[in-house]
């Protein structure tokens, strides 16, 4: 009988409320339109950070999901954190106001600051962050307390190239663009997603998701084509990334259009490194390899080209 | 057939298809409805004299969804002439039965059965291909191009001999019986990616052999006893089982009351994973033998009562049912977008319980007003790694169906109402959107609470049909009954399940609209 009791009659226009235990008032009363379950809680509090192996700083992001609305005076979440390493505790209080490139610390490329609604933190720790040291947030939304918890993982080991310059070249014009280098290399059980990245002086920054166990290869964006009766060379820093689970199972359990994230991220949720209600995200460290300066010849050279 | 043969056979069609396809024709329905469902029926008997006797029954049946074919350049071979957004699905059901009855000693009866059953069907889909950044249906033409959502079919077979000997001693009833039953199944699909079903093949027999007896005594005082056992013999996964049951029973003048417990098992599973979203749009089923041990088993206590006063008849039954070693895909985060078909022998072992009442009550008179109806109330749990407990899919706590009719002069009109509770569903508490590393892209989270701790909107319907019968001369005399009926009467939204769509929406699926009937019955 909770069935009946439950009708919601409230949501019905008054001609069609029954009388009590008439039935055919009761059946006239459920042709009204249904209600359907309450929707999302916009002000649920996404949170980000991700520690920097050899940084001396942390940034946390906060955002609530109406940011994607684009407003430029999008609402920002109201954030209390403060982040603990082996024997001290600081504060991310300092409120980083939009850099070059618009970014908060390592997280996204390009421009997750440029619309209002985001709240990114930083603040400066007494030593540098270390692989395989147990790392804490605390902090506090409008929901309740959350807390953050990681252990950076270890630097993967680049093999090959196995010194410090390598050369790549580059034969075909056709190969500019998706032009990949070889690596070897070796990742710790706690890494969940490896990268291989190149860039970030002379050419754009690039990361690549390595998938192959112990080898695979590194693209890189080259910018622009160099033509030049002679081979040109431009050098190039690459190195390996190695990020924890967190991440890796936030990313594993999230998409990146709205069309693909079809499906709920259901409780239990995934360790993702943050807890708290009316909170998701992620917190977690990222190490690094040694970097290796690859030598890009661009030699566009018919005659000197490798053959069919 | 002779004074000692006796014969009946039947048959029926369903003329959804033509009707709504006239309907279409003239103008009062955009699109038909696709469906027929036939089937043929007969059974044979030979009465040998005294208790002997031979029967011979067999049923042959068709189901059919399938849309209009049209020229087309699909590449699938024997499915070259599928329209746009096409659905080919045909079912077939056959069973075979031989019963031979004779007398065995002094006051034995011997029952003995061949038996042989299977249910095969395929299906295909498709719909115009994604080309481009346009909507599909910008992009396909009548011809094409399209993609095969899914294609393929199985069968499932069971087939057997079973011998049964029963007799009595004084007021008592004794049986003792073996049965050897074969069960295959084979279900081979390819489906797209992400789409209801996933690219499955089982094909998988098993042998089940058992043996069984049981007993059924009056005590004294009303008092009533009956009880028996079975063990099986599972050929192929090397297990074999004790079950049985036993039941005290109390019978009065006007009422009676009954106590039971049960154990039993079976060495098949469903292919559908009923928690996947999509089970709420593909009835569609296989049953096939477990892959491995340990076999699916059931236990449950039973207390019923029942009683009568005058017309009226009501019935009350309460049970607990503990379910063992059932098969589930693993739990996972992802529970909605499952695949709906799958292997059972790759799931993972669940358990699960169940506890309810469930009453029934009736008023009938042959004219006048005469009531009928139905209570139940449950509680359904599954349990499997990753989660504790969560109450079934498809599970409603409280089920309320009442059926009135009135039988007069005019003929007879019912009104059948149904009110169940909200079935399970997940919640969705928040939606998060954060950048990763480096990466251009974010991820978009949609945020959900524990699985089934939400409840859809209740169930509502009402169904009203008229009906008369009118004695006529043709083919020898019968009886002529045309009907009108219309389901769901008030139109009622009844939400099956939703699921997240679009930047912020969610996309809902609700049950049958108002939809009008109207037939005639001819009865010999």
């Amino acid at each position: 009988m909770r069935a009946l009791a439950s009708v919601p009659w409230e949501l019905c226009p008054p001609a069609a409320r029954p009388a009590a235990g008439a039935a055919l008032a009761l059946v006239a009363a459920l042709g009204c339109e249904l209600p359907h379950p309450a929707s999302a809680d916009p002000n649920w509090v996404g949170i980000a950070s991700l520690l920097e192996v050899g940084e001396r700083e942390a940034y946390i992001l906060a955002r609530y999901y109406t940011w994607t609305t684009l407003h430029l005076d999008a609402a920002e979440p109201a954030i209390a954190v403060s982040l603990e390493g082996p024997g001290w505790t600081v504060p991310l209080a300092d409120t980083v106001v939009a850099d070059l490139q618009w970014n908060c610390g390592p997280l996204g490329a390009f421009g997750i600051l440029e619309k209002g609604g985001d709240v990114c933190l930083r603040g400066d720790l007494p030593e540098a962050v270390r692989s395989g040291v147990e790392y804490r947030l605390s902090g506090v939304t409008e929901h309740g307390p959350f807390t953050g918890r990681t252990v950076v993982p270890q630097p993967p080991v680049l093999l090959e190239p196995e010194s410090d310059t390598a050369r790549f070249r580059i034969w075909d014009i056709l190969d500019v663009y998706g032009a990949s280098v070889p690596v070897r290399y070796r990742f710790g059980p706690d890494v969940g997603t490896r990268f291989g990245e190149m860039g970030g002086t002379v050419t754009p920054f690039v990361t690549t998701i390595l998938v192959g166990a112990e080898s695979g290869r590194v693209r890189f964006d080259p910018d622009t084509i160099v033509f030049s009766p002679e081979p040109v060379t431009v050098p190039v820093p690459m190195r390996l990334a190695g990020i924890g689970w967190n991440l890796t199972r936030f990313m594993e359990n999230a998409e990146r259009t709205t069309i693909e994230a079809n499906y709920l991220v259901l409780r239990p949720w995934p360790e993702t490194g943050i807890e708290g209600e009316g909170v998701y995200g992620y917190f977690d460290g990222v190490s690094f390899s040694r970097t290796v300066t690859v030598v890009v010849e661009f030699d566009f050279q018919e005659e000197d080209g490798p053959g069919p | 057939m002779g004074r000692s043969t006796s014969f009946l056979a039947s048959g029926r069609r369903t003329w959804i298809d033509r009707v709504t396809q006239a309907a279409e024709a003239v103008g009062l329905i955009e699109e038909h409805i696709p469906y027929f469902f036939r089937d043929l029926h007969g059974k044979v008997t030979s009465d040998l004299g005294g208790v002997r006797r031979l029967s011979v029954s067999g049923y042959l049946g068709t189901e059919s969804l399938s849309t209009p074919w049209v020229s087309s350049r699909d590449t699938v071979r024997g499915r070259d002439s599928l329209p746009a957004n096409a659905w080919d699905m045909h079912g077939g059901s056959s069973a075979l039965s031989v019963h031979y009855r004779d007398r065995v000693g002094d006051g034995g009866v011997l029952d003995a059965r061949l038996v042989r059953g299977r249910f095969a069907s395929d299906l295909y889909s498709r719909e115009p291909a994604q080309v481009g950044f346009g909507r599909p249906e910008d992009d396909a033409t009548p011809d094409g191009p399209y993609d095969t959502l899914v294609t393929g079919g199985g069968s499932m077979t069971s087939e057997g001999a079973e011998a049964e000997i029963a007799w009595r001693a004084g007021r008592s009833r004794f049986a003792v019986g073996a049965r050897a039953t074969r069960l295959h199944g084979d279900l081979d699909v390819v489906a797209d990616e992400h789409w209801l079903v996933q690219t499955v093949s089982v094909r998988r027999s098993l042998w089940r052999i058992a043996a069984q007896a049981q007993a059924e005594s009056p005590l004294a005082g009303g008092f009533g006893a009956r009880g028996g056992a079975r063990v099986d013999r599972f050929a192929g996964l090397g297990t074999t089982t004790l079950g049985g049951f036993a039941e005290l029973a109390y019978r009065a003048a006007s009422w009676g009351a009954r106590v039971g417990a049960a154990r039993s098992h079976q060495a098949l599973a469903s292919t559908r994973d009923e928690e996947a979203l999509m089970a709420s749009f593909l009835a569609y089923d296989f049953v096939v033998p477990v892959g491995g041990g340990p076999v699916p088993a059931n236990t449950e206590v039973t207390v019923g009562w029942d009683g009568e006063l005058g017309p009226l008849r009501l019935r009350v039954d309460s049970y607990w049912r503990w379910l063992e070693n059932l098969r589930m895909p693993h739990y996972g985060t992802r529970v909605l977008d499952r695949p709906v078909l799958g292997d059972p022998a790759l799931w993972e072992l669940a358990e699960g319980s169940a506890r309810g009442v469930e009453t029934s009550w009736s008023w009938v008179r042959e004219r006048g007003l005469s009531v009928l109806g139905s209570y139940r109330w449950a509680v359904v749990t599954r349990a499997q790694e990753g989660i504790a407990a969560y109450t079934p899919r498809f599970h409603r706590d409280h089920e309320l169906e009442m059926l009135a009719a009135y039988r007069g002069v005019l003929g007879s009109v019912s009104v059948q109402m149904s009110f169940r509770s909200g079935q399970p569903q997940t919640p969705r508490l928040g939606n998060v959107w954060l950048p990763i590393y480096w990466s251009y892209h974010g991820r978009i989270a949609w945020i959900g609470g524990w699985y089934n701790s939400g409840r859809l909107p209740h169930y509502a319907r009402v169904d009203v049909s008229w009906r008369r019968g009118w004695r006529v001369g043709w083919f020898g005399g019968g009886e002529l009954i045309p009907y009108v009926s219309v389901a769901n009467l008030l139109d009622t939204p009844n939400v099956v399940a939703w699921r997240p769509r679009g930047v912020d929406g969610e996309e809902w699926s609700t049950q049958l609209p108002l939809v009008p009937f109207a037939g005639a019955e001819f009865r010999f």
